[in-house]
């Protein structure tokens, strides 16, 4: 159910590699204090979207951390967000977003709080490590306005 | 002949890009204001309506940062000039700096460093001013470029490619450019339909050897533009170049390369398709061209741009973000109905900054309560660290005064809180005023009085029980919430003061309702409701040991935790300070009048340590009660500082006001059952 650190590498690197064939823009970043892919997109209303894979230790599991800012890199608030999300907000317990330091990039990002997520990832135990991270990915990433193409899901 | 205008950059920052230029500010450069290496980039993949973004991220400080090489992303070198004041940045002469950063531009277009590799197609300026006081960056970009030729005449109008090539074509084009890193090329056309990619140097040479094959080259850059007109700054700097090194060339075939995907699909229909008749401009020789460059504002005008990011950098504001998330994240998922703002809001004053009111203070930072002011006359000595939470030992070597140094350790722990701290003495009965001390006095009980009308709960947290007297008698006239807390070695009592209504002709002789399960607020009683004898001057006679009150040191926090609790749960409840208790409050059935989201809200919490046994008795109001009785209350507002005046000279008059002593002479006092508090030891 939860990932190991290697499980982890080989999901994010094989989503990057996927990515790179399907011309989307995911990045991944290797550092001394980890590696983490980074999704960024700016809207029509010129918000510039940020979403961060990265791994919890304490939890074994991926975490998403996210920022909206505006193009002058001032960063929207917590009820900012809640306004962007209000149409998908709901009652889902799998979806607490609060604001943490980035444990790479040590700056405030807003995170899905990762206490459910072994839970959600029970339900697709028997599937492969990389089955149950973009089972993962999705409904996170959905909550939040991360566009995942379909192509990902196929082999 | 139309001419061919552009669209200029629009400048885009991401948020690591201001927290990296402040650690390097800090830890690196320092006062050193001189210029620095800096990358940038710009992509060809916007969707419709979008602006022709230029980036700059956290990541393109200098060389040695790996600039990864992302698709779609083509990188520019620029200058970051960091200047120290914001005088500098208001005054700097932005002529110059343009100035010799066109140079740079220049010299790699004529020299012919462009052409081989044309990365040096743009550079770009970056002026910045950081105010790390307030978190404040103002910014300007410039993007340099130059003003000759003075237009760019086009053959044709301008097409998208989809427009004007066929579908084979342009996947010809595609395939071809498929691989191409490069931010400029030339493709060169073959004879099978098929195209070859030519670098910008050879295609240069082969179109000077043979100008009037020109229409077989067209030359490629990537455009961040997306307007359907009017291309972006690097198609305006190619096209410079070619003028410069182009000779008798009669027309010139550009296409502005914009790229889309979708699912995995790469759309470049849309890319713009220019016909252009070229000027040369090699006369200039040696001479740099004026340039132009600085980006506009928001509004459209020559300036700079500033940003303001104290809510995401500076610590403070992380601080208070971080400590009400905290509670909003309990609210969400614990106890949605909770009422965050209103107890943020309110304003708590405690009499009494030792144990109660240090460990009462810490919980009420907990629920996010952000006005504590503190009332207390005495001094941190040695014994007092260990067991009053907000003081340490070097405070009682200086002897400070506990009602500040109580206020002051509280913004330690938390900057956003707003906390004050008065060194008073709290006037009380039985210790008589002489006509020395009356000023002072009068001075005191006023300031009492407003600081007790200022804020919107009192917490009794002195140490005897004569000290309570007047706050109590205050409160209830003032209408506050009141909660007293008060201490025995192995015991404590926290008693939520009834609220008396204003109409004091009502008299309990008046009213005949006989509350069967709870008590109204305005019935509850007081601290001095079961005291038959009012409170005196309890410091006579008592030994060291009793003079200050010693306890169980766990007492002292299970008591100040359960009246921050209380008040939060009296908060919770619509009616407030008027919530009713319910009388047999240990019962299992709450009654739904006096239950707030929280839980119940006892009238009185006394708790026995010995035995671990909490109980919850509801008590009423006493009608000749010495301190919130209407008797007294209206005694205090009719007369008051010589109504005061009486009672803290003599003894016996409450009782006599009250009809106490009456009440007690006509009394067996063998049948008396002692129901006053016993706090001494």
């Amino acid at each position: 159910m939860a990932f190991t650190l290697d499980e982890f590498h080989q999901c994010i690197f094989d989503l990057y590699e996927q990515s790179k064939k399907l011309h989307d823009r995911w990045q991944l970043i290797e550092t001394t204090k980890g590696s983490y892919l980074i999704y960024s997109f700016i809207d029509t209303n010129c918000l510039k979207y940020d979403f961060h894979i990265v791994f919890s230790e304490s939890y074994s599991v991926p975490v998403l951390y996210f920022n909206i800012s505006h193009l002058d890199g001032s960063l929207l608030s917590l009820d900012d967000i809640w306004k962007l999300f209000i149409h998908k907000k709901n009652s889902n317990m799998y979806e607490t977003i609060t604001q943490q330091e980035h444990p790479i990039l040590h700056r405030p990002f807003f995170v899905l709080h990762p206490c459910h997520t072994e839970n959600l990832l029970r339900k697709v135990a028997e599937q492969s490590i990389k089955k149950r991270f973009l089972f993962w990915l999705s409904i996170y990433g959905q909550s939040i306005g991360l566009p995942l193409s379909i192509n990902y899901a196929i082999d | 002949m139309t001419t061919l205008k552009f669209t200029p950059y629009s400048s885009a920052l991401d948020t690591g890009f201001w927290h990296e230029l402040t650690r390097r500010k800090l830890d690196i450069y320092r006062l050193d204001s001189s210029d620095r290496s800096i990358y940038g980039y710009y992509s060809n993949d916007a969707n419709d309506n979008m602006p022709a973004l230029f980036n700059v991220d956290h990541r393109y400080f200098d060389e040695n940062n790996e600039i990864s090489n992302q698709q779609q992303q083509y990188s520019v070198n620029g200058t970051l000039k960091l200047v120290n004041t914001i005088e500098e940045f208001k005054t700097f002469d932005i002529d110059s700096a343009l100035k010799s950063e066109s140079n740079i531009l220049w010299n790699d277009f004529i020299q012919g460093n462009t052409l081989e590799n044309p990365q040096k197609l743009n550079r770009f300026y970056l002026l910045i001013f950081a105010d790390l006081k307030k978190y404040i960056y103002y910014y300007w970009f410039a993007f340099p470029t130059f003003l000759v030729p003075t237009s760019f005449y086009l053959l044709n109008p301008i097409q998208s490619i989809g427009e004007r090539f066929s579908i084979d074509e342009i996947t010809a084009i595609t395939k071809t450019l498929e691989s191409n890193q490069l931010h400029a090329c030339c493709l060169h056309r073959q004879e099978n339909l098929s195209f070859s990619i030519v670098s910008l140097k050879q295609a240069v040479q082969y179109l000077n050897k043979q100008s009037q094959l020109a229409s077989e080259y067209i030359f490629i850059v990537n455009d961040p533009s997306t307007d359907p007109i009017y291309p972006g700054w690097p198609v305006r700097n190619l096209l410079t170049l070619l003028y410069y090194h182009l000779c008798s060339v009669e027309q010139l075939n550009i296409i502005c390369w914009r790229e889309r995907f979708r699912d995995g699909h790469r759309y470049v229909n849309h890319s713009l398709y220019l016909q252009l008749k070229p000027e040369s401009i090699s006369n200039i020789g040696d001479t740099i061209p004026s340039s132009t460059g600085w980006e506009k504002n928001e509004r459209q005008r020559l300036g700079s741009r500033q940003v303001n990011l104290s809510t995401s950098m500076n610590p403070i504001h992380l601080a208070e973000t971080a400590v009400g998330l905290n509670l909003k994240l309990m609210k969400w998922r614990l106890a949605p109905e909770i009422d965050l703002e209103t107890l943020e809001k309110t304003c708590c004053l405690l009499l009494g900054a030792g144990t109660l009111g240090c460990n009462v203070a810490r919980c009420l930072m907990g629920w996010g309560i952000k006005h504590i002011t503190f009332v207390d006359n005495s001094r941190i000595s040695y014994s007092n660290p260990v067991r009053q939470t907000l003081f340490t030992f070097q405070d009682s070597c200086e002897n400070k005064p506990k009602a500040q140094a109580a206020a002051d350790a509280l913004k330690i722990i938390y900057p956003g809180i707003k906390s004050t701290g008065y060194d008073l003495t709290i006037p009380m009965p039985g210790h008589t005023v002489g006509d020395s001390t009356m000023e002072k006095v009068k001075e005191d009980v006023n300031l009492l009085h407003d600081l007790i009308r200022q804020h919107d709960v009192i917490f009794l947290l002195t140490d005897s029980r004569e000290s309570r007297w007047l706050p109590t008698v205050i409160g209830a006239v003032e209408q506050k919430i009141v909660l007293c807390c008060a201490v025995g070695f192995d015991s404590y009592v926290i008693i939520r003061h009834g609220i008396p209504t204003k109409d004091l002709d009502s008299s309990s002789s008046s009213s005949t309702t006989t509350y069967k399960n709870f008590l109204p607020g305005h019935k509850l009683g007081c601290y001095f409701c079961n005291d038959i004898v009012a409170p005196g001057d309890s410091s006579i006679d008592r030994t060291l040991d009793q003079q200050c009150t010693v306890t169980r040191p766990g007492i002292s926090m299970m008591a100040s935790a359960l009246s921050v609790e209380l008040l939060v749960s009296i908060i919770q409840h619509p009616l407030r300070g008027q919530c009713p208790a319910s009388i047999h409050a240990d019962h299992e059935e709450s009654i739904p009048e006096t239950v707030s989201c929280l839980g119940i809200v006892p009238h009185t919490i006394r708790s026995f340590l010995s035995r671990y046994s909490t109980v919850l008795p509801t008590g009423e109001a006493f009608s000749q009660c010495v301190a919130c009785s209407s008797i007294v209350r209206k005694a205090f507002e009719d007369d008051g500082f010589s109504f005061l005046l009486q009672v803290f000279n003599d003894l016996n008059y409450l009782e006599n006001l009250t009809g106490l002593r009456a009440m007690q002479l006509a009394t067996d006092l063998n049948d008396i059952i002692e129901l006053s508090d016993d706090e001494e030891i």
